[in-house]
């Protein structure tokens, strides 16, 4: 393996093999951006197996972010662990810190409840409630007892709209949520996550159950909130992080390699590791 | 090895095929034959004495069930307000609020024990908890003895259908910043609903048909009981007690009784059938 002109010296292999600790390489073009989403020193256990390692990332206001690596590298975990839902299974714990807009995520004193309201996520498949197309979307404020149906009907077009899916589904609003094709499911499910108004919207390979044309209008539908949201995506797919995202963070065996802007990690990677991985050489 | 000749493969394959068709033919044989038979002697019995009239003393005519009819319709209601509500409680607890804890599966293996008990067990057990400290059988021992056999059935179908449905949505719903409550009352009962619905039925259709936990607890009665706390008729003891009678009457009244307490429990069934259709499972429940 020659190493490219300008590369650092691919040895991250080998000082994972070593268990040494992975110092990322970030760009320095993160530190000119409002931070939304700034993890600190992030370890996390699955009992005794360790599945992330000294992650330090920070996701800026208003862009895309990917996570791209190869199966089973922590990239669901990483996500995951922001809003939490790894706390549902009990064999989990934690070292370190996430802070969102500077509150602190794991903290004692933290309800839960509240932070996640602050964000939203959307999965791999799509995961509509069996209730109608209105309720699935209004939920988020149903569960903090907004009764006022005129807020619930604004809430939701307003959330349909900035998913791309009202046109579609404007006069069966009421029918229910199961009905409707996969593609446009997903797209309720991001109207869903986006209706409370997160600070930070989580995707989890949000296209990875989708076929062609629908993950088309995802991607369009992401390209189309940049500015607005501040969105964190899994995916593995790496042509999509291409495409739709501002930075993007590999990952590798629970460390995070190498993060910066997206057009320099695909076309000139600081690392020899990354280069590898995202010209199709491993992974 | 010697390759198999293609004639011996499909004279194998024919012998085969025949005889597991053959099994199955019969399986069905004996359920028309059941029927055909529930049907002949069964349907002469049921006029409007048999709905409307007290038993008569043996070998005078004009008998009916009325009592007993009243009697399975209280004690089969009763049972399961009280039963299914517990069940689903504990099946909550078991599937989602404690799930995959050391006690959730405690629990769960408990009620997969007693859901195989013997029901006539549960009728002993019964027997020596309220029969004999108070001193007479009851209507009240029968519905506990059907509440005890309901409760870890329920539970246990209740648990399993959450913990195959669930994932998913219970993640969505969390990650919306929904309460556990609220999540499991609004989202997780709602997905299961139909299927659990169906799963209750079919509960209810098989302990319509119990009849040993009944013997010990409800007994009989041949009057129209005044409370519960009075021995209680009951379809299933009448069929059993007057199937061994030596008047024929009698005998032409339990195959009444027989046949419309099979009509009864196929109608629960096709109904659950009907409702169990599952709107939202990640795989399917049959």
């Amino acid at each position: 393996m020659k190493n490219k002109p300008g590369l650092r010296k691919g040895n991250f292999f080998e000082s994972i093999a070593k268990g040494e600790r992975i110092v990322t390489e970030t760009h320095a073009e993160i530190n000119n951006e409002d931070i939304t989403l700034d993890v600190k020193e992030f370890n996390l256990f699955y009992g005794a197996k360790q599945a992330l390692f000294d992650i330090n990332i920070k996701i800026p206001k208003g862009k895309v972010t990917s996570l791209i690596g190869p199966s089973g590298c922590g990239k669901s975990t990483l996500l995951r662990s922001v809003n939490r839902i790894n706390d549902l299974l009990s064999i989990v714990r934690i070292e370190g810190n996430m802070y969102l807009n500077d509150d602190p995520i794991y903290d004692p004193a933290v309800d839960v409840i509240e932070l996640r309201k602050r964000m939203g996520m959307v999965f791999q498949k799509p995961n509509p409630f069996p209730m109608t197309i209105f309720e699935n979307v209004v939920y988020p404020l149903r569960i903090d007892g907004e009764r006022n149906k005129n807020v619930l009907a604004e809430v939701c077009e307003k959330s349909l709209r900035g998913a791309a899916l009202w046109e579609e589904v404007k006069d069966r609003l009421n029918d229910s949520a199961l009905a409707i094709s996969g593609g446009q499911q997903q797209r309720l499910c991001i109207a869903r996550a986006i209706a409370a108004e997160p600070e930070v919207l989580l995707m989890d390979e949000p296209c990875s159950a989708l076929d062609p044309i629908a993950t088309n209008k995802i991607e369009d539908l992401i390209d189309a909130m940049r500015g607005e949201y501040t969105i964190l995506m899994v995916t593995h797919n790496m042509q999509q992080a291409a495409r739709t995202s501002d930075y993007t963070a590999f990952m590798y065996l629970g460390r995070l390699i190498e993060y910066g802007p997206t057009g320099t990690i695909f076309q000139a990677p600081h690392c020899q590791e990354t280069s590898d991985y995202v010209t199709g050489r491993f992974g | 090895m010697k390759a198999k000749s293609l004639y011996q493969r499909r004279l194998v394959n024919f012998i085969m095929l025949s005889i597991t068709a053959g099994c199955a033919l019969f399986s069905f044989l004996v359920l028309v034959m059941l029927i055909i038979a529930l049907c002949k002697n069964g349907y002469p019995a049921l006029t409007k004495t048999f709905f409307t009239a007290l038993p008569a003393p043996p070998g005078v005519d004009e008998g009916g069930v009325s009592n007993a009819l009243q009697g399975s319709i209280k004690m089969i209601l009763f049972s399961a307000l009280i039963g299914v509500p517990t069940g689903i409680l504990a099946g909550l607890y078991i599937g989602e609020l404690a799930r995959n804890t050391r006690k959730a599966d405690f629990v769960l293996n408990a009620c997969g024990i007693l859901s195989g008990t013997p029901t006539i067990v549960t009728g002993l057990f019964v027997y020596t908890l309220i029969v004999i400290p108070s001193g007479h059988f009851s209507g009240f021992a029968g519905i506990t003895a059907l509440t005890l056999i309901i409760i870890p059935v329920t539970a246990r179908i209740t648990a399993e259908i959450l913990v195959q449905s669930s994932t998913a949505m219970r993640e969505a719903a969390f990650a919306l910043g929904a309460s556990q409550w609220n999540v499991t009352f609004f989202v997780l009962l709602r997905a299961v609903r139909s299927g659990l619905a169906s799963a209750i039925l079919l509960t209810i259709a098989r302990i319509s048909g119990e009849t040993a936990p009944l013997l010990f607890t409800a007994l009989n009665n041949n009057y129209e009981a005044d409370s519960l706390s009075q021995p209680t008729a009951s379809i299933t003891v009448t069929i059993f007690q007057y199937a061994l009678s030596p008047f024929a009457e009698r005998n032409d009244i339990a195959w009444g009784a027989a046949l419309l307490l099979t009509l009864f429990i196929l109608a629960v069934t096709l109904i659950a059938r009907y409702t169990g259709k599952p709107q939202y499972l990640s795989r399917p429940l049959r």
